[in-house]
């Protein structure tokens, strides 16, 4: 072929290619990118998957990762409530098989050693294990705080522990209050609860301590029903409202200087699966969200949020790693096993 | 060399149109005042997903990529089916949203509920059917009447003899609250509020599986030159059907607007 033809014939497939542009932008799960600005990120659907015969998993609620690197998913099936997987996806062991309600999965380091903090909605209970799953500490419902005639209005979604090893549970299914007892399991106090004030929450669904701004760590709660996280002193004082509309956010996770979160599903939707994933920077400002709209401000508050991509069906926790991946446990979802995506 | 560029090309598309996987997620409609309006209505879109393309129709056609591109805020004056569509290359379209957006007409100056409306969702009683307030998709916004039983007699008088040419039954559909569409509608029409001629009726189709939560319109044309009174008759579902896991209990009724053309 002469140059004149070579030339022809680009010509002529450049215009084809231009013709039918969406055709040629390759969009299967491996090239997708999700998300915005810093926080991007391509999809691996099949990371957590396991054979359902043997390691069968219910609603996926929350995940997170060890001090070994393991990531630990928490399962309300009671074959295994706990999968213990490395980061490639590999299983290494599991666990459990005495929490029916299993929700909240919390990590505690005390004294070098990784403890447990697992919130059952049906048992309505919080119970400390050992990292392997032996039962160190059984919190039944706060009967001191007088918001309680009986164990059924306590239904616990979350722990977080306070930087002197204080114990906060978010009754986010229950009536709503935050109970803090002390790191021996001795009641403190009670704070928020269900109502329309500023101070009060709907759908207490997760709890998380702070520690971006180190020399004065707060507790970030998610006001759920409100597309809202709210933030209180380590003592119940309530501080702020952090507003998302649009986004039902699950439990916030903090990592380095940025808040992650699931959002279960988007107001815009209704009750139809149409999850996704936010990330706030420091300012509490949103960053980023993964198969979700780009952020956007209006004034001092973010635009209304919503899933753009149907990626994912019901988010329910989000998990990040030292390497910076993020892994995403769903909630009532087709039994799926948890999504691991990589920070490109 | 012309012939295998082409069919590379082919592959190329073959491969990409296979690895097609993922749906947008439907475009957000925000039209001030609901879906009612005096004399114009604004009407902005919103999808924000980079390269993501709106696209709209007005007549009731399935909008396509060869629709009209949504740019910045329109504004309609008279009632129009709206849809909309996203779009983006290497992306399956999202599903279709469909809004009806109704002109109102007149004013009507009285109307009467038989029975009225269950305790726990009142409303204002008949006031709010004729306020030409529009309910949202959330059922306890207070522009909204429930009813779980039945059958439903709704009279209103338009004050004078006047010819119309439509008058509207705007109801709530949202199968997961056991929100459903009646059995049937029944109308009648008369000049003096005592003898009634019996006008169209509307049988509704069940609904055979879930649906999303949307506004369901139902309309009746006039058969006679004027009227002063119109009666509807509703049926409600008794009975939530088999395949809906409230199976056997009442269904809801919600409407929030009569409107008459």
């Amino acid at each position: 072929m002469n140059r004149r033809a070579f030339v022809q014939k680009t010509f002529t497939a450049s215009t084809a290619i231009a013709a039918m542009p969406s055709l040629l932008v390759p969009n299967s799960t491996k090239e997708l990118v999700l998300g915005h600005n810093s926080h991007r990120y391509s999809i691996d659907t099949n990371w957590g998957k396991l054979d359902p015969t043997k390691y069968p998993v219910k609603d996926c609620h929350e995940m997170i990762q060890d001090s070994q690197g393991r990531i630990l998913l928490l399962t309300n099936h009671t074959k295994n409530n706990v999968l213990v997987y490395d980061k490639s996806g590999k299983l290494l062991k599991t666990w459990g098989n005495e929490y029916p309600g299993a929700h909240g999965l919390t990590l505690s380091k005390e004294n070098g050693e990784d403890f447990l903090f697992i919130s059952d909605n049906d048992r309505h209970q919080v119970i400390k294990t050992t990292i392997d799953g032996k039962v160190v500490m059984t919190l039944d419902y706060p009967e001191e705080s007088g918001h309680y005639e009986s164990a059924d209005q306590y239904i616990p979604t979350e722990v977080a522990i306070g930087p002197n090893g204080d114990i906060y549970v978010a009754d986010g299914y229950g009536a709503q209050w935050i109970t803090q007892y002390s790191h021996s399991g001795e009641f403190i106090r009670s704070f928020a609860g269900r109502g329309d004030g500023p101070e009060n929450l709907q759908n207490a669904h997760g709890i998380c301590l702070d520690t971006r701004n180190s020399a004065n760590p707060t507790l970030i709660v998610s006001a759920r029903e409100q597309n809202a996280f709210k933030r209180y002193s380590l003592t119940g004082d309530y501080l702020e409202t952090i507003p998302l509309p649009g986004a039902y956010v699950c439990r916030p996770v903090i990592h380095g200087d940025y808040l992650y979160a699931a959002v279960l599903k988007s107001r815009a939707y209704g009750d139809d699966p149409s999850g996704f994933v936010t990330i706030l920077d420091k300012e509490n400002k949103v960053v980023s969200n993964l198969a979700g709209s780009s952020p956007t401000y209006s004034g001092g508050t973010p635009d209304e949020m919503y899933q753009t991509i149907k990626v994912f069906i019901y988010p329910h926790d989000v998990c990040i790693d030292d390497d910076e991946n993020m892994y995403v446990a769903q909630w009532n979802s087709g039994h799926v096993y948890p999504y691991k995506l990589a920070r490109v | 060399m012309r012939r295998s560029y082409l069919t590379i090309l082919a592959l190329i598309c073959g491969f990409t149109l296979q690895a097609q996987e993922h749906q947008l997620s439907k475009p957000l409609i925000k039209v001030d005042g609901g879906s009612f309006f005096e004399q114009k209505a604004v009407v902005a879109l919103d999808f924000r997903l980079e390269d993501a393309e709106i696209r709209f129709t007005l007549n009731d056609s399935e909008p396509t990529e060869l629709s009209a591109l949504y740019e910045k805020p329109f504004t309609i004056k008279k009632s129009s089916k709206l849809k909309v569509k996203a779009f983006k290359a290497g992306f399956l379209p999202s599903e279709t949203v469909s809004t009806e957006l109704i002109k109102l007409g007149k004013k009507i100056k009285s109307i009467e509920l038989s029975p009225d409306p269950s305790k726990s969702y009142p409303g204002d009683g008949g006031a709010t059917l004729i306020d030409q307030k529009s309910g949202s998709l959330n059922f306890r916004d207070g522009h909204w009447i429930g009813y779980n039983f039945g059958p439903l007699e709704i009279t209103i008088d338009l004050g004078e003899r006047k010819a119309f040419q439509e008058a509207i039954l705007s109801t709530l559909t949202s199968s997961g609250s056991w929100i459903m569409p009646p059995r049937s509608i029944k109308s009648f029409f008369s000049l003096d509020g005592e003898t009634f001629k019996e006008g169209q009726t509307l049988t509704i189709i069940p609904l055979k599986e879930h649906v999303s939560a949307g506004k369901s319109y139902y309309k009746f044309q006039n058969e006679v030159a004027k009227v002063r009174y119109i009666k509807f008759v509703i049926q409600t579902l008794t009975e939530l059907p088999e395949w809906h896991p409230g199976k056997g209990n009442a269904a809801w009724l919600f409407l929030d607007e009569i409107i008459i053309n």
